[in-house]
């Protein structure tokens, strides 16, 4: 049976600005977003009957409350709670909807609302394990595990806060010209990253995502509906998920990509020599590095050699990474930091960036991660996007 | 003080896990028990923080905790109370729980 995604646009890619914190609901961003949709593509309410969201922060409402709260009628109703990796399998199950004549026109939308308690409470309740078996050993968040796993990464492959300070840096001059990111206009130095508050040792203040309030969003529909909406758009050469995928390893020694990699590329008839562009999960710069692994842009262990000889500035001429700052730059509004990638991976291709555009960008990859439920995130995505005709 | 530490075992197939499911990982099945087990193991990686999410915590600033690996437990996360931990130094787990929480877990000096 075909695999392919033949006959499928990934297009009108939009983001709500972000906001450190907001005194909006989640619907506020869903409703802005569809709103977006709809004023960047032509369409109207009627002609979304396909809806895939994503949220923490929407609870105690649910997908089809935003349906009811937006006043959409719907054939299709999706919600995705996969953290990071959402925005990517949103994407993929949008394409099969479409594909299969589910939906015709899917919206797909990542929105979360910031403040300050809810950050706190949903550290708190985030699962049964952390709650158990992390929460109650010091409340760290998300950095505690992620410094555990930064640590146990620098012990194993000599890697130093330098060499992850190269990164970080090299992303936040990626935003300088991105007016939503929230950090885009700060330069970032090694003194200043190096010099920032600890948080959870080895992690300091510029390795940890800054939450905040925001959306981002695309439409799923027909090449031929594209075309005749003369909207630009993508097309997906190949996507995969997978979940779990080291239950049975003492240490989270990778992130799950690897498990998939080799049927990405096979069926996009593509390797990572002919990505252009990688939109990484980066909500650590351990993951970016687990990423390139992963996805077979480096040996196991060989990221600082690749980082040496390959330039990740969105106008150099290696591999342009995470070209709108990332969330490292921009912010993590909840699970629209899942989305980002996506957003940012179509407005490369359909020459609609909100920052720097790379050269005759016609080929790039998306990467999702989430859901560190205790020890290890349990989702991983990524999706290889080339430039539609129209485009 | 013991060494030994309870966890979740399964009474059909022996599976021993953490943290406690309601069905054991291995089998599924839900007929499950609590054992006792040796808390010597090797220290996976430590942190220490200096933020924490709850006031509780943040009197207690800064907090170290460490993830272990046991023979048949593959990851714990607990306080860690050595003075200059290493990656891969031998540790053990102690239990120090109250009613409230009987499995709270610390890490000390084998």
């Amino acid at each position: 049976m075909s695999r392919s995604y033949q006959g499928v646009a990934v297009c009108v890619p939009q983001t709500v600005r972000y906001q450190r914190y907001s005194s909006h609901g989640a619907q506020y961003f869903f409703g802005t977003a569809l709103r977006q949709l709809l004023s960047a593509s032509g369409l109207q309410k009627s002609d979304v009957d396909g809806l895939s969201i994503s949220s923490f922060t929407l609870a105690p409402d649910t997908g089809i409350s935003v349906a009811e709260h937006l006043g959409i009628e719907l054939r299709w109703l999706d919600q995705l709670i996969l953290g990071g990796a959402s925005g990517v399998v949103s994407l993929k199950r949008a394409a099969r909807v479409v594909q299969n004549g589910d939906a015709e026109v899917v919206a797909c939308i990542g929105a979360d609302t910031c403040n300050p308690d809810s950050y706190a409470n949903l550290m708190a309740n985030f699962s049964d394990f952390s709650t158990f078996g992390v929460h109650a050993y010091g409340a760290g968040g998300p950095s505690a595990v992620f410094a555990l796993a930064t640590k146990q990464y620098m012990e194993t492959h000599g890697v130093t806060r330098e060499d992850f300070g190269r990164l970080c840096i090299s992303q936040r001059q990626n935003a300088r010209h991105n007016p939503n990111a929230l950090l885009g206009g700060k330069e970032l130095t090694m003194d200043a990253y190096l010099g920032a508050r600890t948080v959870a040792e080895p992690l300091g203040l510029f390795d940890c995502v800054m939450p905040c309030a925001g959306a981002e969003a695309f439409l799923v529909m027909s090449e031929e509906r594209a075309r005749s909406l003369q909207l630009p758009y993508a097309r997906i050469k190949a996507a995969e998920e997978g979940y779990n995928a080291h239950k049975d390893l003492d240490l989270p020694i990778n992130g799950g990509w690897c498990n998939f990699r080799g049927a990405l590329y096979a069926e996009a008839d593509a390797g990572p020599e002919d990505i252009q562009f990688l939109q990484s999960y980066d909500d650590y710069p351990v993951m970016v590095f687990r990423q390139l692994e992963d996805l077979g842009f480096c040996e196991y262990g060989g990221v600082v050699e690749y980082l040496e000889k390959t330039d990740l500035n969105v106008e150099g001429a290696g591999l342009a990474h995470n070209t709108s700052g990332g969330q490292l730059s921009s912010g993590q509004a909840g699970f629209a930091g899942g989305f980002l990638g996506v957003t940012e991976g179509l407005r490369q291709l359909t020459g609609q960036v909100l920052g720097c555009q790379i050269a005759d960008a016609r080929i790039g990859m998306v990467s999702g991660f989430g859901m560190v439920n205790y020890d290890r995130g349990l989702c991983s995505a990524a999706v290889i996007l080339e430039a539609g005709e129209s485009s | 003080m013991s060494s030994s530490i309870d966890v979740q075992s399964c009474s059909e197939c022996g599976f021993v896990q953490y943290p406690p499911r309601e069905v054991c990982r291995s089998c599924l099945s839900s007929d499950l028990e609590w054992t006792t087990i040796e808390g010597k193991g090797e220290l996976l990686s430590w942190t220490r923080l200096h933020h924490s999410f709850e006031a509780e915590f943040q009197q207690q600033l800064p907090w170290d905790i460490a993830q272990v690996k046991l023979d048949k437990v593959s990851c714990i996360i607990a306080n860690l109370t050595i003075e200059n931990p290493s990656v891969g130094m031998k540790v053990v787990i102690r239990q120090k729980g109250d009613s409230d929480n009987p499995q709270y877990f610390v890490v000390e000096n084998e």
